[in-house]
């Protein structure tokens, strides 16, 4: 039988006296410079660590009201106009040419080349004043409208990219430069999680029902922060990470060994080289390790009762729709996993927006506000913020039978964690074509900062110094909407 | 005219420290000529000293006299300073003439007494600006009584008046009332000023005071003025807290519902004396040993905060009564526990007793029943309570009654009927206070719908689409 540790032996052996003063001075540098770069090799004063990351910041700067976050991603930007941001103006200008004051010399995506010139597109669906703090909801969310008193509707969005990859990783990243962290990879690194047998970003995907545009994993990538606090994809369909088992004659133990021998192995690589990927590769072993017990239980749909399965709108456990995601997003949240990012594609409607709108709401109304009801009951609402919305909006004017990317003003709707329930922030002109200067706008820098302080997070103060520079997720905008906060 | 006086008599707090530095300075030099012949001054330069001491003296008793005539000062203590100033101001022209006569010991026995005069008079004109009890006030204040329990100090007596002495009533006091207002008692605090009173009961927004002291500091009527020691935001925070809760004499802190901000600054001011001292750093280095030992996860609230957050949900192995008693120790710091989904029983709650800073607890899905309940009577800044699929039921939630701060109480999957709910809800919510609300909600909305401006264009959306309106289209499809 080959000895596992046979190459470190032997390197042992071969050691003479310069080469072990050499490697004493390296490993003694690489303890200072690890040191610095991770803050847990220090913790000392505060509440100590069993090795797990706790974040560069060990508290947050102030008290924080989010502790976890859902983000349901409408990918392909959801129109306002017919979800939560009524405009009874322009559906009286329906067919009638665009006013010109409000879109001369304003870039404008695909329209440019309409045949007859932009004209006004109203909305042939109703709104409904719901709950107590009257917000209009769309009859197309019939089940969103009975959430009304928990969100707090933001209709003054607003970003800089006016294409679907490009906008994504806007809201993500706050930048378009390939390499800059996403939020979640921000907000594990500031505060880390507070699991340690599961992956602190974890992101799903589902469908709509048409051909829509695809997700790249860029956009949950930990850019130049260590590649530990990048998102992870799990399957939606069937177990969500594959290659979970042990191959046969393998049992838990040996595997515990091995983990154990490869992490000391890795760890001499790690203090010759000095690369910080070495250490993400010893705790995502580790990681790894934990997730062959931890994934299969938190995949196991079948002690949810029937009444919660009902309440989502689940109608095969783990079909991958976007209503066994959302029931497995409470359960990760519940298992202390810090961001869940749901994907959800079907929104982009160019074209027959008045069919596939319908259909697209009706995939993720139930879901959604079952999602908040299933948090709230629970106590998990208090500390886990919930944000609905895409990465655009739409044009108040029509393209053929639909409408184009727009992205002076879109919608979204954000609950728990410290968000204030029950109002509207924000508002848009009479047509719905641009957010209006009224101190309540909020471009995707603001939401950032503002999300960022309902996690305690001053951004101001998370950096990371990389090629010379402190980077920060709102490079150097963001205001944050104390309005909303509470 | 008015303004150039007005900037005249401004002009004596400036001009004051002339005559005093140049006087003193001339007993400084005569004294040391007498013990050295060497320093001994010669004519010409004592000349020049003397006459500039005079003409010193007179510029500041001019503007003085001019602004005795402008200020809200005590007329005794002011007629005071004016005799002893006009005392110095003839003393210090006698000594020029003096020293021109070259009577040296007359000179000698004046200019003592000038340095005499000198003293007394800045004495009484610091007692002006800075109030009588300045100089008495820098010692340590003698030690209130203070009560052992933060909750049962006196917020008037014991919070605001402190603040208020310190950064209010040099100027709003006995003897200086500018405004006409004067703050160093609780009797003629409720007097107020010249713009009447200080403070509207119930309402900071609307109080005079906290309306100054929000003004940009460049303002003209901040207060503090510019230049003086500022509040704190701290301070701020009480003011406006108590002012609030209707700027009362009498009450004490645990009868005015403090708000977290409020909290947090008292607990750090006045720690609990029942609480054991224990420096923070040690509680984080218990905390860590605690960490290891029973398996929870334990953290500081934020950075700025003296409190813990424990999560017991995710820990392994299981949480149990035992690992609770483990937590006894540093109780106090904790402001937030989740020990849902572990092993406690009613028997482990007992533990809880000692938390009284505990805001949020979590207790769904745990074995408790009604009989663990009476343990969290005492909690009383307990704002969130989470105890879904748990056997409690009516009879539980009659000892939340006293919990005034409970927000928020999650009974899913519990045997707790919504009439018990409610009733708790009637007992809890201050209705009071709410309706107060509602009505100034009301009011300020009034207030926004009267100053608002309007520009009616009828029914159109912009000038180049007047002649293309035509009757709404009917819905697409």
């Amino acid at each position: 039988m080959i000895d596992p540790l046979h190459h470190v032996r032997q390197r042992q052996v071969a050691w003479s006296r310069r080469t072990f003063l050499g490697q004493s001075a390296q490993a003694i540098g690489a303890l200072a410079l690890g040191s610095l770069l991770n803050p847990r090799l220090l913790a000392s004063a505060g509440p100590s660590t069993d090795g797990k990351w706790r974040g560069v910041l060990r508290s947050p700067h102030f008290l924080p009201r989010a502790k976890r976050i859902i983000q349901l991603s409408m990918a392909g930007g959801p129109s306002h106009l017919e979800t939560f941001d009524p405009k009874p103006r322009l559906n009286a200008l329906h067919g009638q040419p665009f006013p010109e004051s409000f879109t001369k010399g304003q870039q404008l995506a695909q329209l440019q080349h309409e045949r007859d010139g932009l004209r006004a597109r109203g909305s042939p669906f109703a709104f409904t004043r719901c709950g107590l703090s009257g917000q209009m909801i769309c009859d197309l969310l019939p089940h969103t409208q009975t959430i009304a008193d928990d969100i707090c509707i933001v209709r003054s969005m607003h970003t800089e990219q006016i294409n679907h990859d490009p906008a994504h990783a806007f809201m993500n990243a706050g930048s378009i430069t390939k390499g800059r962290p996403s939020f979640g990879s921000w907000t594990l690194y500031g505060l880390g999680a507070e699991a340690d047998n599961l992956p602190g970003y974890i992101v799903l995907m589902s469908n709509g029902p048409g051909n829509d545009q695809p997700i790249s994993a860029r956009q949950w990538s930990a850019g130049f922060l260590p590649s530990q606090f990048q998102g992870v994809q799990f399957q939606s369909k069937g177990t969500p990470v594959h290659y979970l088992g042990n191959p046969d004659g393998i049992c838990q133990s040996m595997q515990r060994q091995l983990i154990d021998e490869l992490a000391v192995l890795n760890g001499l690589s790690a203090e010759k080289t000095l690369d910080s990927e070495v250490q993400t590769r010893i705790a995502q072993y580790e990681l790894a390790f934990k997730m062959q017990s931890s994934v299969p239980e938190l995949a196991d749909l079948s002690k949810e009762p029937q009444s919660t399965l009902d309440l989502y709108g689940i109608k095969n456990p783990g079909d991958g729709s976007f209503a066994s995601n959302c029931l497995l997003a409470r359960r990760l949240v519940e298992r202390g996993v810090r961001f869940v990012q749901l994907y959800h594609r079907g929104w982009d409607h160019h074209s027959n927006i008045d069919a596939n709108l319908p259909a697209a709401c009706k995939l993720v109304d139930q879901a959604s506000a079952a999602l908040v009801k299933d948090l709230k009951r629970r106590g998990l609402l208090d500390d886990t913020l919930v944000i609905w919305g895409g990465e655009f909006g739409r044009t108040p004017m029509g393209q053929g039978s639909g409408r184009d990317h727009h992205i002076n003003a879109f919608s979204i709707w954000m609950a728990g964690g410290g968000i204030r329930p029950g109002i509207t922030w924000g508002s848009t002109d009479e047509l719905g074509y641009r957010y209006l200067d009224d101190g309540q706008q909020m471009h995707v820098h603001d939401l950032h900062a503002t999300l960022l302080a309902a996690f305690g997070i001053d951004h101001e103060r998370l950096t990371y110094r990389y090629q010379g520079r402190d980077f920060r997720l709102t490079d150097v905008h963001g205001k944050i909407a104390r309005g909303i906060l509470r | 005219m008015g303004t150039v006086w007005n900037l005249v008599g401004r002009l004596h707090p400036v001009l004051v420290h002339l005559p005093i530095g140049t006087l003193v300075l001339l007993g400084a030099l005569e004294v040391a000529g007498l013990l050295s012949p060497k320093l001994k001054l010669n004519r010409p330069i004592r000349g020049v000293i003397v006459i500039s001491a005079a003409a010193c003296a007179l510029a500041t008793t001019l503007c003085g006299w001019v602004l005795a005539r402008q200020g809200d000062y005590d007329p005794t203590l002011v007629s005071r300073h004016q005799n002893l100033g006009l005392i110095t101001a003839a003393l210090s022209v006698a000594l020029v003439l003096l020293h021109r006569l070259a009577w040296r010991r007359t000179y000698g026995t004046t200019l003592v007494l000038a340095l005499i005069a000198l003293g007394a008079t800045g004495h009484i004109g610091g007692s002006l600006t800075h109030g009588e009890n300045y100089l008495t006030l820098a010692r340590p204040a003698p030690a209130m009584t203070l009560p052992t329990d933060p909750q049962a100090l006196v917020v008037y007596s014991h919070l605001i008046h402190p603040i208020i002495e310190q950064r209010c009533v040099s100027c709003h006091g006995p003897a200086k009332s500018n405004g006409e207002l004067q703050l160093h008692s609780w009797e003629a605090f409720q007097k107020g000023g010249e713009h009447g009173a200080a403070v509207v009961a119930g309402d900071a927004s609307r109080s005079l005071m906290m309306e100054r002291i929000f003004l940009p500091i460049e303002a003209k009527l901040h207060m503090p003025p510019k230049g003086k020691p500022q509040l704190t935001d701290e301070e701020i925070t009480l003011l406006t807290w108590w002012i609030d809760a209707g700027a009362l004499p009498e009450a004490k802190v645990s009868e005015l519902a403090p708000s977290a901000a409020v909290d947090n600054w008292l607990a750090i001011r006045f720690p609990d004396s029942r609480e054991p001292a224990m420096d923070w750093n040690s509680v984080l280095k218990i905390a860590a040993t605690l960490e290891a030992k029973v398996g929870v996860i334990i953290r500081q609230s934020a950075a700025d905060r003296q409190s813990l957050q424990i999560n017991a949900r995710l820990a392994s192995p299981v949480i149990g009564d035992t690992q609770l008693a483990e937590l006894s120790e540093i109780a106090f710091a904790i402001e937030s526990l989740d020990l849902g989904e572990t092993n406690v029983t009613d028997t482990g709650l007992t533990h809880l007793k000692t938390m009284r800073n505990l805001r949020r607890l979590h207790l769904d899905r745990t074995q408790i029943t009604d009989t663990g309940l009476q343990h969290l009577s005492a909690l009383s800044r307990l704002e969130v309570l989470n105890l879904h699929t748990t056997a409690v039921s009516d009879a539980g939630l009659a000892h939340l009654a006293g919990l005034r701060r409970l927000k928020a109480l999650h009974v899913w999957q519990t045997n707790v009927t919504r009439e018990a709910s409610n009733r708790l809800a009637e007992k809890l919510n201050d209705h009071r206070r709410l309706r107060r609300w509602r009505d100034q909600a009301f009011e300020l909305n009034n207030k926004i719908m009267d100053h608002t401006f309007f520009a009616d264009h009828g029914e159109s959306i912009a000038p180049s689409n007047l002649e293309a309106r035509v009757p709404p289209a009917p819905p697409v499809k």
